[in-house]
């Protein structure tokens, strides 16, 4: 049984798409129920693929690729898994701030969080301080995760901090930075609550909220 | 002789001291009881008491400081005028959506357009007519009108357009005299609408308050023939004016252990020590860091209310010399919260207290009402139902003891319930046996009657089988072992982070040590109550630590043992709040901050009460070296100060980027104004 389970993370290693979407059905149809699958194989999977990327052994294009599979797997669970079904790790909402298009990054955080359990809401690019707030109350995450590419965009996380404090909504979440050119210092001097140099890191951090 | 009267309102006593500023001399002190339906009685004989037989006539006393519980109090009690808030810019369905109303203090709000970004800009222009309107229709339904502008700290055009409008249509139909107005930007430089918003109605509502007492002070002092200018301790030990006070009444809670710890620090001289002030209904705890209070940053917390008000980080617990000492359900003696007349105060006013006490002795009936007794307060009160006021008139004759009360009465557990309420409302006052009992039943303490503590001792000891010494020996030890854990707390609090981090919200961080068996199995052994254990354990403060209030002689010397350290106990220790009432400053801050705005072309400047650009940040510093301390000056004088020492500090923030990166960013720069002075003679508000 944990064969098939094993077979699926290791195709997701290797970012074989269709070959996981095949087994997560096969899964199903021994009998596994769709929790079984979700940790047994796609998280366990991505797991092996963060700790490579932090190692330095697999690099930005695979980890997308692997997060492709991941997808794949999730398309056929996710009409399963009922709510509460998931040990979801946290919900999350992340975006690049106002006046920054840069979106790779802040892609590979997600799938990699989504990976690890976490409930992801995606803002995109371009994120206005208003729509930060606007998401916080919306969605009600317990972490609000931030992306900046450019020195002159970093400046902006600053002011979504603030205006997440003027609104009253601050102690409601964890706030955690990265991008590039930025560094834990920065992210301490803006008020943030966490910073992740990589998209790896990204996950421990964000995990060190939630547990 | 330049002379200085100092005047504490207490949870139980008024103090009031006379101090030789030349030489810092305590030349005379006395006290009375708090009177809390009217504090300014207390306050007049507390002050008569301290001329009598002393040579200094009341023309020579040339400053009169009042540290009041008046804020705490009523904020506690959720006393204060009916205000209007006019919020600016707030989004009323984000409000509703966390449950915020009930941060807003009062249910008259107005939600308006308007408001600013974190830059300053603003976001909506105010909408003026929904906001005459809104003050028209209450201005002779409300007290005070609070404001409080989205981001209103970083840009108060709002905040002042609105004060500006209420002081225009309230002036008329207020017989000349505009309604009082609070602002935000006012009262903190802080962001968090809510917060700011809580704090401001807070203020607002305290103002007539605060007013009419500093109106009967003055009355009072006028009467004693005392003219000197009148000053009152803000929660940060700091001295303001009292006409000033009354604007910023907010400022003036924590007050009380505020001038606790500039008193222990005026009469003691030390810096770095810890001072405990052992009160009648309460003891505080504060640090002193290099003779300065240490501050809460965050703001201290009142009641429910969390404010934005910088006063000192005082802990405070419910344990005095007047807390009832009750028996737990498994016979073991608990002492406070509740602070109760001592028996020995209550029988030197009334001596038949000692017959009925001793009719009490072997009563087995009722035995867990032994020893107390319920006396009618001297006030009115409306709305009383009729078996309320029959029992107020019983009440009225003198004080009756509560196994008396339930022998004669038919329905005595009914009764019991009935004067929960009215002491609630505080119309009935309870006696009984309190630590200070403890100590004259041990002879160790002698003012009023010890007859009365010694019987009240063995009734309470009866119940226990313990001897009646023993079981005083018990309750005076009790004491001080909460003090030091109540010491200990604290300094874990703020040493260890709690989890969630000590900011957040209702997180005080104090050790809860029930939930931390391991942690009180230590504390135990350190406090030495557990004798038969193999352990032993020892605390070590590091620093002195200072104990004033009354009688701390008897409670402190072991707490200085459990933590085998300095006791001092400065002279005078028992009035050492009333001479931090005189000893303080006039200490103000103005803060300017000046932040890039995008593109890092343009820098605007925040002043405390406009805003303004520049090409260069140098050139923004500049303007705010020369417009902010004249502001600053003016202001120290209408706040109290004689000669003004002023202070400028300059923050450039600025962070380094990941090394390819290129040069550190800019973040601003903040300028803090702090201007010192002495209470002075000249200044007219």
């Amino acid at each position: 049984m944990s064969d098939i389970l094993q077979q699926i993370a290791s195709n997701l290693y290797s970012g074989a798409d269709k070959a996981v979407a095949g087994l997560v059905q096969q899964a199903l149809d021994q009998g596994l129920t769709p929790a079984e699958v979700l940790s047994g194989g796609l998280i366990a999977g991505m797991d092996e693929v963060g700790k490579d990327f932090k190692a330095g052994v697999l690099y930005v294009p695979e980890v997308l690729i692997a997060a492709r599979a991941m997808h794949a797997g999730m398309g056929i669970l996710r009409p399963l898994l009922a709510a509460g079904d998931v040990p979801t790790a946290g919900k999350c909402i992340i975006g690049t701030v106002e006046g920054d298009l840069h979106d790779i990054g802040k892609n590979l955080v997600r799938m990699m969080m989504e990976g690890a359990g976490f409930e992801m809401v995606d803002l995109g690019t371009d994120v206005k301080a208003g729509a930060f707030v606007a998401a916080v109350r919306e969605h009600k995450p317990t972490i609000v995760g931030m992306s900046a590419l450019l020195t002159t965009t970093m400046v902006r996380m600053k002011t979504i901090v603030e205006a997440l404090e003027e609104a009253g909504l601050r102690h409601s979440v964890k706030i955690m930075v990265g991008g590039a050119p930025l560094t834990a210092a920065f992210a301490r001097e803006i008020g943030a609550d966490g910073y992740a140099p990589d998209a790896a890191s990204a996950v421990d951090v964000a995990r060190g909220f939630a547990g | 002789m330049t002379v200085a009267l100092g005047i504490d309102t207490g949870g139980t006593y008024t103090d009031a001291v006379l101090v030789d500023q030349t030489s810092g001399k305590v030349l005379s002190a006395a006290k009375a009881l708090t009177t809390y339906h009217d504090l300014s009685i207390g306050i007049g004989e507390a002050v008569a008491a301290a001329f009598e037989g002393h040579a200094v006539p009341p023309a020579e006393v040339n400053l009169v400081g009042l540290s009041t519980t008046l804020a705490t109090n009523a904020i506690v009690e959720g006393r204060g005028s009916p205000v209007c808030l006019l919020l600016a810019g707030y989004d009323p369905a984000l409000i509703r959506q966390y449950g915020f109303e009930r941060d807003l203090v009062t249910q008259d709000v107005v939600y308006l357009r308007g408001g600013h970004d974190g830059a300053g800009n603003e976001v909506e222009p105010l909408d003026e007519p929904a906001a005459r309107e809104a003050i028209l229709a209450r201005r002779d339904q409300v007290e005070a009108f609070a404001v409080s502008g989205y981001f209103g700290v970083r840009n108060p055009a709002h905040e002042l357009r609105l004060r500006a409008l209420v002081e225009e249509l309230t002036v008329s139909a207020n017989g000349g005299q505009p309604l009082p107005v609070t602002c935000g930007h006012e009262l903190t430089t802080r962001l968090n609408a809510v917060r700011r918003a809580t704090t401001t109605a807070l203020n607002a509502r305290l103002i007539p308050l605060l007013r009419e007492l500093i109106a009967t002070v003055r009355r009072t002092l006028d009467a004693l023939g005392i003219a000197a200018p009148l000053m009152v301790v803000k929660g940060d030990g700091s001295l303001v004016r009292a006409e000033w006070a009354v604007q910023r009444p907010i400022e003036t809670i924590l007050s009380g252990p505020a001038a606790s710890v500039v008193g222990a620090w005026y009469l003691a001289g030390r810096r770095d020590v810890w001072m405990v002030d052992v009160g009648g209904t309460t003891t505080d705890i504060v640090a002193l860091r290099d003779g300065r209070p240490r501050l809460n940053a965050e703001g201290a917390q009142v009641g429910r209310w969390r404010t934005m008000v910088e006063a000192v980080d005082a802990h405070t617990i419910g344990l005095g010399g007047d807390s009832l000492v009750s028996l737990d359900g498994d016979g073991r003696p608990a002492i406070g919260p509740r602070r109760v007349v001592p028996l020995c105060l209550l029988a030197d006013q009334f001596p038949q207290v000692v017959d009925e006490l001793e009719r009490q002795v072997g009563v087995r009936r009722w035995a867990g009402l032994a020893a107390q007794f319920v006396l009618a307060q001297p006030r009115t009160a409306h709305g009383l139902s009729e078996s309320d006021q029959a029992l107020l008139q019983v009440l009225g004759a003198g004080p009756q003891s509560l196994m008396g009360l339930a022998e004669r009465l038919r329905y005595g557990s009914l009764v019991l319930r009935q004067l929960e309420s009215l002491e609630a409302r505080r119309l009935v006052l309870r006696a009984g046996f309190t630590p200070t009992d403890a100590l004259h039943a041990l002879g160790r303490f002698e003012r009023w009657n010890a007859e009365a503590s010694r019987i009240g001792a063995e009734l309470l000891a009866s119940q226990l089988d313990l001897a009646p010494e023993t079981f005083c020996e018990r309750v005076v030890a009790d004491v001080s072992s909460r003090v030091t854990t109540a010491l200990v707390s604290k300094l874990l609090s703020d040493e260890v982070a709690a989890p969630g981090g000590a900011s957040a919200p209702g997180n005080t961080g104090v050790p809860d040590w029930e939930r931390e068996p391991a942690a009180a199995a230590f504390l135990a052994r350190a406090l030495g109550q557990v004798p038969a254990s193999d352990l032993d354990c020892r605390l070590a403060l590091r620093q002195p630590v200072i104990a004033i209030g009354a009688p701390v002689e008897a409670y402190m010397p072991r707490v200085a043992e459990q933590l085998s350290t300095e006791l001092i106990i400065p002279p005078h220790a028992d009035v050492a709040n009333a001479v931090g009432a005189v000893a303080g400053s006039v200490v103000l801050k103005l803060q300017a901050t000046i932040r890039p705005l995008d593109g890092d072309q343009r820098f605007r400047l925040h002043l405390p009460d406009s805003v303004l650009d520049f090409g260069a940040v140098e050139e923004g510093v500049a303007y705010a070296r020369r417009v902010v301390p004249d502001q600053l000056r003016a202001l120290a004088r209408q706040a109290g100060a004689g000669q003004v020492e002023l202070q400028v500090s300059r923050e450039d923030r600025t962070v380094a980027v990941r090394a390819e990166w290129g040069q550190p960013i800019y973040l601003g720069t903040l300028l803090t104004f702090t201007a010192v002075g002495r209470p002075g003679p000249c200044a007219s508000a």
